[in-house]
């Protein structure tokens, strides 16, 4: 055991979202395929045009499309730049995987000297107190020297640049905090259409859903849509009107009514979902005694966790952190508010539901909840 | 000098060119799921996500919008060709470089 050498020096154990880099490696490299794909496709128009015609028109033309200034040379920037992106997540997932062994292993080594110095019955001498916070102190130090080594490891694989021909915006519109992820314009478009009451119709629609894909009974986690005036805990903090979704006591959610009329709220859905989720899941982590918590480590009983959609370690991850709040992305904790684990998981859940969902998914949650489709 | 042109091929071309946005919608989707790496090492030294890693998304965005522009404005130019072609249904009167797509 030695996650306590971690709190005795004050150095947090990196938590390393594994998934969420093996994510995005992956993700990444089915763009370079799509980016190829695209590429493909054009090659494939332009060989059936030089197949069917002849000409200096011709030849003109397909230069052009050939050329540094064609849309087939950024799709290969994009095949290019993409396979850069991947490459980076998978090198910063070594990175972070050997730095936590490092780190691991630099705490047991102090486990093991505590002990032994301890075997050493020092009495009560200044020795016995001395000789125990100095070998912690070096251990903090090793441990920072660790993390920051890895941290600006990480900075120097993140560090490249993607090739852009001229003309490409500095700043491209976007109609969703990416932090929420966001949605289809059909979707945008078709949500603005709805009414408040159809819009909480498929909210409660999406609640239901994921709850019970989690094994969750959904009667057992109501759901409201207070105003900004009913949340009078909020009125007078910095961003108080902008929060979209909250999970108050971990056994129900509430939505902003204010803010319902966002499309971005699907994502804050599933997040708050996720937030729920999490609690049932720890939960049932707090219940579970240590020998069984050794058992399903070691594989050797099915871990009952999955059934949240996490593993043992995942939900061990959750743990770590202590949920801080940020009101605000002005608030000097936001970056440690997004990065604790559970925040960055129900923001990713979020983003899962909400970017991956279709406008047919849309049509269907709309039916499941009665909401008549309007025309548009 | 030979001039062969067939009217039908640059729709199809065109046709093919549209088809490619299929793709490019899919990374678009990538794009937009693809989340930053968080990695919280202790709060006095280091939080990667404060690092500047996520407005690299914007690059690839950024070039997707260029390619599914040109993308967009070459389709037009071979329709726009075929159809001119077909217009005047004889190859040699068509002048070198009258019909290129940029």
């Amino acid at each position: 055991m030695t996650s306590w050498v971690y709190l005795a020096t004050g150095v947090s154990r990196p938590m390393i979202t594994a998934r969420s880099l093996s994510r995005n490696q992956a993700m990444w490299d089915s763009a370079v395929v799509f980016a190829e794909v695209a590429t493909t496709q054009i090659d494939t128009a332009i060989t059936a045009l030089q197949n069917d015609n002849q000409g200096p028109a011709t030849d003109s033309a397909i230069a052009a499309l050939r050329g540094p200034d064609s849309a087939r040379h950024a799709y290969q920037l994009i095949a290019s730049a993409a396979r850069s992106y991947a490459d980076a997540h998978g090198r910063a997932a070594l990175v972070l995987t050997q730095c936590l062994t490092e780190m691991d292993a630099v705490a047991k080594q102090t486990v093991d000297d505590l002990d032994a110095i301890a075997a050493l019955d020092l009495g009560a001498s200044l020795l016995a107190v001395a000789l125990p916070q100095h070998r912690l102190s070096l251990a903090k130090a090793t441990l920072q020297h660790l993390e920051q080594a890895a941290a600006d490891e990480l900075r120097q694989v993140y560090d490249f640049a993607v090739p852009t021909p001229p003309g490409t915006p500095d700043k491209l519109p976007t109609y969703a905090d990416p932090e929420y992820g966001s949605v289809d314009p059909r979707i945008a478009a078709l949500w603005d259409a709805l009414e408040p009451a159809e819009q909480q119709a498929v909210l409660r629609a999406i609640v239901a859903e994921q709850l019970a894909a989690h094994g969750i009974d959904p009667a057992n986690v109501p759901v409201s849509f207070p105003t900004y005036a009913d949340r009078g805990d909020l009125q007078g903090q910095a961003g108080g009107d902008l929060w979209w979704g909250l999970v108050p006591s971990g056994q129900s959610i509430e939505f902003n009514s204010i803010n319902i009329d966002q499309p971005g709220i699907l994502n804050t859905a599933a997040h708050e979902v996720q937030h729920v989720v999490q609690d049932y899941a720890l939960a049932e982590y707090n219940r579970t005694g240590p020998e069984t918590l050794r058992q399903i480590e070691a594989g050797l009983i099915p871990d009952p966790f999955i059934k949240y959609g996490m593993s043992l370690a995942q939900v061990r991850a959750l743990t770590m952190g202590s949920y801080e709040s940020a009101t605000s992305t002005a608030d000097p904790n936001y970056p440690y508010y997004l990065a604790q684990p559970a925040e960055s998981d129900a923001r990713q859940a979020g983003r899962d539901l909400g970017t991956g969902m279709s406008y047919e998914r849309l049509l269907d949650l709309m039916v499941a909840s009665g909401v008549p489709i309007p025309d548009h | 000098m030979t001039v062969v042109f067939t009217p039908d091929s640059w729709d199809q071309a065109a046709t093919t060119f549209d088809a490619v946005q299929t793709s490019a919608d899919a990374i678009w989707r990538i794009l937009e799921a693809t989340v930053v790496p968080f990695v919280s090492f202790s709060k006095v030294d280091i939080a990667i996500h404060t690092s500047g890693i996520k407005p690299r998304n914007t690059d690839i965005a950024a070039l997707l919008f260029v390619a599914n522009s040109r993308r967009a404005q070459e389709s037009t130019k071979l329709t726009s060709t075929g159809a001119a072609y077909r217009a005047t249904e004889d190859a040699a009167t068509l002048g070198a470089g009258s019909l290129e797509a940029s």
